[in-house]
């Protein structure tokens, strides 16, 4: 919300220092996010009157003007604007000056006449876009004044109000709060006017059905003056972010941003008939508002209609046939309380987005609109933009509910860690406005104020008193704590170690998105049907939850095979498919490589391989590599845990491996320790040609058959060898417990696994 | 020159030489000095023309010459064997490019690892938590119930109902998992629940669709809010250092009464000036929380706190635009 610092200053007497006061309410939770100081001119840009006009002798578009800047130095100046005009007082900028936009102001001679400064519009001073004409200040400024002490700039504090705080959506608000903090006390705006009997209006019955309002107020106002509100009322408007309109509507936003009451004008003649009802929409109703586009309504909507039908949508926005113009003689100001849960559901459901939409979603305290509805019309009458009809049509008056929470201080000491006396707690709480009576046991009976629609519970009272006192006065306290022991969930653990595993193993950890698109999903052989969808994706590119990783990862192997000649990469994330249910998860795991040389499924089926033995505590020749093509299960025991696939995309080959991390972790054994022999290993490599449809851990299973003093396999060598068959070599370690092997105990082992190998069709190359 | 002199220059142009000598030059210049017809044989040949004495001293200074020109020599020699092309050859075959390749964890993971150490040591639990989730768990159980603006359903991704399926979000924030926590627990309990969390909102250089937060919390009996600071500056101290300075403000949360922001007076690299920048927020777990969690608020009380685990690794390493986090470029990942 933007606060303009001058409209925050106008409710105290004692003169705000803009970073205390930033400072102060970031400190009570009503955070200061940026301050946008006003322009800074110096002591060459002061106020001036016109005093005399004439037309420039040489150019038919410019004017020769004497404007008067102090007692004693009365100037002439050449001035381009045409709505310059004798009596104004203005901004003149000095030689000597140099203006926001970087102008240095000197003395000139223009067209043959010399000009000793310049008359400013708002762009040249930097605090607006406006060039049409000069900028025209309050007749009461005093001439001679610095420019940088008149309204003429705003410092505005940009705050973040949190959803809990509406009364903090209006200066008012805002400034109560800072005058309790400050202990000063803030002066409340005028609310008295004078009444005169209703001549040129009729009355009006108002009925309000049953739960559409909480409160309902009509005025009426006679006589209105076609004009603009006066300037440092639009001037306001304007910097809380606000247009100004006419002089009605520019009152009515300046209640709002004052207040943070709503309220709307009717043109009171295009009324039709004299009974207004606050009612449910009915099926088939539409309305055309404001913002001149028509909404069909729904019966949780509610409206303001007359007797021809709606005239506004309730909390929302005007329509557009009651609308408040340059020839409204006759208004009927509106100032209620909808219920926010149907303004919030109408308003999302229009899409409409409002300052009373905003504010009415938030909640409205019960009092407020009786305050906004006198106040507007003291404003009004005020400025003589039209005359209060004598009554105050009352629709509905709203129905107070006491609120009273019983608090203990010492419950609160408790809570909070902060000492807590009775005196201190009554002190603060006074100064917020609630009312403290005492009750048994020490407690107090709390009544928050009419404005404070948060506080509900023990809770929210101890931490109003913890704001007050500083959240800085909480102490540094350790807790004593019961012994608990540290740990990661068995999946947080072993996801960790898959990760740091795969890291020093080459291997780059890559995050990813949870959702892509058709170009990711066609990189995959997954049909789109198998996926759920988002309802509101940002892009399209982004319309399926991930059902696997691979999509995602093997884009990012392709993107890095561009820079670099070998990729190797992994993730690990959470995966939906479409029989997730919500409130469980899911976690895969894919690796996948890419090189410039051959060779990148072997290589990442030996990667995955060794991880499987060294997390699992197995044996590699566990995993089972299904039967087919480019695309291969991979199985421990009959369980299917994930799979192996390589892809050309492009010119570049990538393989992939993803599988179930919850899968992999159930297949973990316990680790058990090996037996070390004392007597010597014996080595022996291999090298065995087989079909190219074959895995080489099917070939290792073979050779772990073949012989029981087998103590390790390690594949060296794949090659190919012509037409579909391939070479795989192998370090094989042979060892026993009791004894040194014989090299002729050897050779029988190694006899017994070529006959294994050659049994299930592999030769063994010599 | 006397002998001493020329074992001694002869011992300084061997170090010189042998600086910038690799492989078989080196082979060469080892065998110029140490071979059976070398430089040093022929000084030791010199040795044994002077006489007594005078051969003694200069022997011994002759020998350490030698050793020290053989652990020169030698020593180097062994281990550039290892380091030849066709060495490299024969031990790695299909796969030459993987022994080259850098692995890394990505930031991500390493500041939630560094982060979850700190939380270890202090008896916190780190469970896993689910990222599909319903709309009861992400916003009602939490004191988020529908009719109240806190709820900003704008920042939400709706997952399309399958059939025979209850209606799913992409989780807004990690919270809910203190309620999922809870189901199968009993106070006195620490946690921590790092995880992947969903905003639905036009991404830029500081706002990603899919980022991390840290979600803690802690019940017990007779916790207070001075814990709650205490804690946090623990661990923000072994974060950050012990003289971290920061500062607490009053903020609001739909599921912590009272609430807080913790703010962290940090100079970043780019700035001239150390400012307050915001990092967690936090507050007591509201008692209505606590009854949906199935404990007695007026038994039991807690402290919850989360903070983005981006924000952490951007300030980190300085890293200017948090898409990059999500990119897979490995250039970007390895310099980090």
């Amino acid at each position: 919300m933007k606060i303009p610092f001058s409209f925050l200053q106008s409710f105290f007497t004692r003169r705000l220092d803009v970073a205390r006061v930033a400072e102060s309410l970031t400190s009570i939770g009503l955070e200061i996010e940026s301050i946008e100081r006003g322009a800074h001119f110096g002591e060459y840009v002061k106020v001036g009157e016109v005093l005399t006009v004439e037309k420039h002798p040489h150019a038919d578009r410019l004017k020769v003007t004497t404007v008067q800047v102090a007692a004693q130095d009365i100037r002439t100046i050449v001035c381009g604007a045409p709505n310059v005009a004798v009596g104004q007082k203005v901004v003149v900028a000095l030689p000597g000056a140099v203006l926001p936009n970087g102008l240095h102001i000197q003395n000139a001679i223009i067209r043959g006449t010399e000009s000793s400064g310049m008359i400013c519009a708002e762009d040249e001073l930097g605090i607006g876009s406006n060039h049409n004409g000069i900028l025209v200040l309050d007749p009461v400024t005093k001439i001679g004044t610095p420019a940088d002490q008149c309204d003429v700039t705003e410092t505005i504090l940009e705050a973040e109000v949190t959803t809990n705080r509406p009364d903090w959506l209006s200066l008012l608000g805002v400034a109560r709060e800072l005058g309790s903090v400050l202990r000063i006390p803030i002066q409340m705006p005028d609310e008295k006017f004078r009444e005169v009997s209703a001549k040129c209006i009729k009355p009006y019955k108002v009925e309000v059905q049953k739960g559409t309002a909480e409160a309902y107020y009509l005025r009426r106002f006679q006589n209105v003056k076609n004009a603009d509100a006066p300037a440092w009322i639009s001037k306001r408007v304007q910097n809380c972010g606000g247009t100004s309109q006419n002089a009605v509507v520019d009152i009515t936003n300046y209640v709002l941003f004052e207040y943070g009451q709503p309220l709307h004008a009717f043109d009171a003649d295009k009324i039709r008939g004299s009974r207004i009802r606050v009612r449910f929409a009915k099926a088939g109703e539409s309305i055309q508002l404001l913002d001149t586009k028509s909404y069909h309504l729904q019966s949780e909507d509610i409206v303001i209609a007359d007797s021809k039908g709606p005239i506004a949508l309730a909390g929302i926005m005007g329509g557009s046939l009651s609308a408040i113009t340059s020839e409204t003689t006759n208004v009927l100001l509106e100032s209620a309380i909808f219920p926010s849960k149907y303004i919030r559901k109408t308003a999302k459901r229009l899409g409409i987005v409002t300052e009373a939409r905003d504010r009415f979603e938030r909640g409205i305290p019960l009092d407020l609109p009786l305050h906004a509805v006198n106040r507007a019309a003291e404003l009004v009458t005020t400025a003589g933009i039209a005359q209060a009809c004598k009554g105050l049509i009352v629709g509905k008056k709203p129905a107070f509910k006491q609120r009273q929470i019983i608090v203990s201080p010492a419950r609160m000491k408790k809570m909070i860690g902060l000492p807590m006396t009775q005196t201190l707690v009554k002190s603060v709480l006074e100064r917020l406005h609630f009312t403290v009576t005492k009750a048994p046991k020490g407690s107090y009976k709390v009544t928050p104020p009419a404005f404070r629609s948060d506080i509900h519970i023990e809770a929210d009272v101890a931490e109003e008193v913890t704001r007050l006192v500083g959240y800085t006065a909480i102490p540094t306290e350790y807790p004593s704590m019961h012994l608990l022991v540290g740990k990661k969930e068995a999946i947080v653990d072993f996801s960790d170690q898959v990760r740091m595993y795969l890291a020093s193993s080459g291997y780059t950890e890559i995050y990813t998105h949870s959702m892509y698109g058709d170009r990711q999903l066609a990189l995959t052989f997954m049909p789109a049907d198998s996926h759920r969808q988002l309802v509101n994706p940002i892009s399209g590119d982004e319309k399926y939850l991930r059902a696997e990783l691979s999509p995602n990862v093997i884009e990012a192997v392709v993107q890095n095979r561009k820079e670099f000649p070998s990729v190797q990469l992994f993730e690990i994330g959470q995966v939906f498919s479409k029989f997730t249910v919500p409130g469980t998860q899911s976690w895969h795991l894919a690796i996948s490589v890419s090189y410039r040389s051959e060779g990148a499924w072997i290589s990442i089926l030996n990667d995955f391989s060794k991880l499987f033995a060294q997390l699992l505590h197995r044996n590699p020749e566990d995993i089972i590599i299904g039967s087919g093509g480019h695309t291969r299960d991979i199985k421990v025991g009959t369980e299917v845990v994930g799979y192996i696939s390589a892809r050309h995309v492009g010119s570049v080959t990538v393989a992939i491996v993803e599988c179930s991390v919850d899968e992999l972790l159930k297949l973990q054994l316990t680790e058990k320790s090996k037996w070390i022999s004392k007597y010597p290993r014996v080595l022996r490599d291999i090298a065995i040609v087989v079909s190219d449809a074959s895995d080489f851990l099917t070939i290792q299973r073979q050779l772990r058959r073949g012989s029981l003093l087998l103590t390790s396999i390690q594949l060296f060598d794949a090659t190919p060898q012509g037409e579909h068959l391939v070479s795989y070599a192998f370090h094989l370690e042979f060892q026993a417990k009791d004894r040194t092997l014989s090299s002729s105990e050897i050779e029988h082992e190694m006899k017994t696994i070529t006959s294994c190998i050659q049994e299930k069709g592999g030769k063994v190359r010599t | 020159m006397d002998l001493e002199q020329q074992l001694h220059s002869l011992l300084e142009e061997t170090k010189q030489s042998a600086r910038t000598l690799q492989g078989s030059d080196r082979e060469i210049l080892r065998i110029a000095v140490l071979g059976r017809k070398g430089k040093l044989a022929h000084l030791f040949d010199e040795l044994t023309k002077l006489s007594g004495d005078e051969r003694k001293r200069v022997g011994q200074f002759a020998n350490r010459v030698r050793s020290d020109l053989v652990a020169l020599l030698e020593e180097k020699k062994a281990s550039s064997r290892f380091t030849t092309s066709e060495e490299l050859a024969k031990a790695i075959t299909w796969s030459n490019h993987s022994d080259h390749i850098q692995g890394k964890l990505h930031p991500i993971t390493r500041i939630i690892q560094r982060v979850a150490s700190v939380f270890l040591s202090m008896g916190f639990e780190i469970v896993d938590s689910p990222e599909l989730e319903t709309e009861e768990y992400n916003f009602d159980l939490l004191n988020i119930p529908e009719d109240v603006p806190a709820r900003d359903e704008s920042d939400t991704f709706f997952v399309q109902k399958s059939k025979g399926h209850t209606d799913a979000i992409l989780r807004t924030q990690t919270s809910p998992m203190q309620i999922r926590a809870m189901k199968e627990r009993k106070p006195p309990v620490r946690i921590l629940a790092p995880g992947r969390v969903f905003r639905h909102e036009a991404t830029d250089a500081s706002h990603e669709s899919n980022f991390y937060q840290c979600e803690g919390f802690v019940i017990d009996k007779n916790i207070s809010m001075a814990h709650l600071k205490t804690t946090l500056q623990t661990v923000l101290q072994e974060l950050y250092g012990k003289n971290v300075k920061i500062r607490l403000r009053p903020h609001y949360y739909p599921f912590v009464e009272p609430g807080m922001d913790v703010d962290m007076f940090y100079k970043r690299p780019g700035d001239d000036e150390p400012r307050w920048l915001e990092i967690l927020g936090s507050g007591m777990i509201h008692p209505t929380v606590l009854r949906n969690m199935g404990v007695d608020p007026s038994v039991y009380s807690g402290f919850a706190f989360a903070f983005g685990i981006d924000r952490v690794a951007m300030l980190y390493w300085d890293i200017p635009d948090i898409r990059m986090l999500y990119s897979g470029n490995m250039k970007f990942l390895h310099s980090l």
